[in-house]
């Protein structure tokens, strides 16, 4: 597609940003991060929009985007200051559901793909199919991914959040 | 049935205090990566009709010299991570084993990380040295396999992990020239002569957009974008270079790495008690220190090249290999171990492999089951 013009851009811009800066969030924990995040994404596509075939695949192209870009920050060694802890918890915290520190916390002490794959599939509501294309890996890596996620969210957050039934029917 | 997992998420997302969109921002940040990104590839396409003053021509196409090169350059593809990287026999394992690629020749000889994903230099055998004919593939980090035009015999190739090229130097009618080859395209960027260059051998490096180049007792530096050649004499004899570092063996003295482009000393180490020297991550972060000579060690310690903090892992250096981002892993039979640098912690897995590597062969020519780790040279 040829350039968009500066108004079509910023009306793309509006129309994503809240959905982009939510999905941010959720994979970074911090609000600062996110919205620089969400820009650097934009900005991105903004500069490969010739990539973008037609004007309603846009979004899911930012979102692939944003995902690269956050899975490429996590590698940064200033990144790795906020590492997710191999040491869980032996029993499972009885978190109240509604505590949103609890979830946030939890997963930041994801590894970085876990922490994209969870988000992908339980917030995005994306497909095992779509996961693996925006995050260029195979289905079966999804699906372990989410498997060594899920398992160690139920313990960080009790199987009335992470039932064990989970992984094998949100697909 | 109630996803509570997805209702927790949506409730977070939903409650969150979305700022204003910065859509200026953006826009300025968006036409300026465009503009860096379509001069790099002017910079190649200009270059390609241009003629140095003094002689030297610097030249883009493929094979085929006459070709045009696309103005528009390829598209950019987005960093994926392909983690850590072994062959054993011609199947290369991504991720720690997640995934495998099959290479369709004999024996592969040693793993290159690029931003395209792993560039394999393959063969009639898996040695470097009067190896005979070396082939390459580029296995993306899905595992799709292609073949590179790219041949050679005893030519030291290079890569930078961040780009996706593959760089090294050849003599044509008696001229040293640098070749940069884009590993998406399969075509050749550059070919930047060496005007001057006496050796026949020149070993390469590639870092950050240079392309380093060890020639008997003249190293030279390339910009390949712009076509200039300098010899800062920074960098001598084989050239190491990773994020524009670089290690200095100093033999019992001590080794130390310093900045390829200023020549300052990053990391001042005496390695006492043996000779050792560095060698570093793929992306130049991180060095680890190689013991010679012939006492040997159950542990080795890596440093932090720019904070000169340092952990120490367990067993033989010689035992790892890199990610492209600065871990180190070792595969002993089935047990993957990959270490953090900047921690040392190490988590152990077993991944899904068709065969375990072993040196015990039935015959000569069996490398079915050879090892090959990322982010090691094999070649001297």
């Amino acid at each position: 597609m040829p350039a968009p013009s500066d108004g079509e851009f910023t009306e793309f811009v509006h129309a994503s940003w809240a959905s982009l800066y939510r999905t941010a969030y959720l994979m970074l924990g911090d609000r600062a991060e996110a919205e620089d995040l969400v820009q650097t994404a934009l900005a991105k596509t903004y500069a490969s929009w010739s990539k973008v075939r037609v004007v309603e695949a846009a979004p899911a192209y930012a979102r692939t985007v944003l995902v690269n870009t956050a899975t490429s920050w996590f590698r940064r060694k200033s990144w790795r200051n906020e590492r997710p802890t191999e040491t869980l918890p032996e029993v499972a915290v009885q978190h109240d559901p509604s505590d949103r520190p609890a979830l946030v916390d939890a997963l930041r002490r994801l590894p970085p793909r876990q922490r994209a794959v969870v988000v992908l599939r339980y917030y995005e509501d994306l497909s095992v199919a779509q996961v693996a294309t925006a995050l260029g890996i195979t289905d079966g890596t999804v699906k372990s991914q989410t498997s060594e996620a899920l398992s160690k969210l139920r313990v960080l957050l009790g199987d009335a959040v992470v039932p064990h039934t989970l992984g094998a029917t949100h697909d | 049935m109630t996803d509570r997992l997805s209702a927790l998420l949506r409730s977070e997302a939903d409650g969150l205090d979305v700022p204003a969109p910065a859509s200026g921002t953006v826009l300025a940040a968006g036409r300026r990566l465009r503009r860096r990104r379509r001069t790099t590839s002017a910079l190649a396409g200009v270059a390609a009709l241009a003629l140095v003053a003094g002689g030297a021509a610097l030249t883009l196409g493929g094979p085929d010299e006459g070709r045009a090169v696309d103005p528009a350059g390829p598209p950019v593809v987005a960093e994926v991570e392909v983690g850590p990287v072994f062959s054993i026999g011609t199947t290369l394992y991504l991720d720690g084993g997640a995934r495998s690629a099959s290479v369709d020749d004999t024996a592969i000889k040693s793993l290159y990380y690029t931003s395209a994903g792993v560039v394999v230099r393959h063969g009639e055998n898996p040695f470097s040295d009067g190896g005979g004919a070396q082939r390459f593939s580029l296995v993306r980090p899905d595992g799709t396999v292609n073949r590179l035009q790219v041949t050679s015999h005893d030519t030291v190739y290079a890569t930078d992990p961040g780009e996706p090229y593959l760089a090294y130097a050849r003599t044509r009618e008696g001229t040293a020239e640098v070749v940069v080859h884009d590993v998406r395209t399969d075509e050749d960027v550059a070919v930047v002569p060496l005007p001057g260059a006496r050796s026949t051998w020149l070993p390469v490096s590639l870092s950050e957009g240079l392309v380093y180049v060890g020639a008997g007792d003249e190293n030279f530096v390339v910009d390949w974008r712009t076509g200039e050649v300098t010899q800062p004499d920074i960098v001598r004899g084989m050239p190491f270079v990773a994020g524009g570092h670089s290690p200095v063996y100093g033999g019992k003295a001590g080794s130390s790495v310093i900045d390829a482009t200023t020549g300052d000393t990053l990391l001042p180490v005496v390695t006492a008690g043996y000779e050792g020297f560095f060698t570093l991550s793929p992306d130049g972060r991180f060095a680890q220190v190689v013991a010679e000579g012939t006492e040997t060690t159950e542990e080795f310690d890596v440093y932090d090249v720019v904070t000169g903090t340092h952990v120490t892992l367990p067993g033989q250096s010689f035992d790892y290999g890199w990610t492209a981002d600065g871990d180190l892993f070792r595969l002993q039979g089935p047990v993957l171990s990959v270490c953090e640098a900047d921690t040392g912690d190490c988590t152990e897995s077993t991944p899904d492999l068709a065969s375990l590597p072993s040196d015990a062969a039935s015959s000569p020519d069996d490398f079915s089951r050879w090892l090959r780790l990322g982010g090691v040279s094999y070649q001297s």
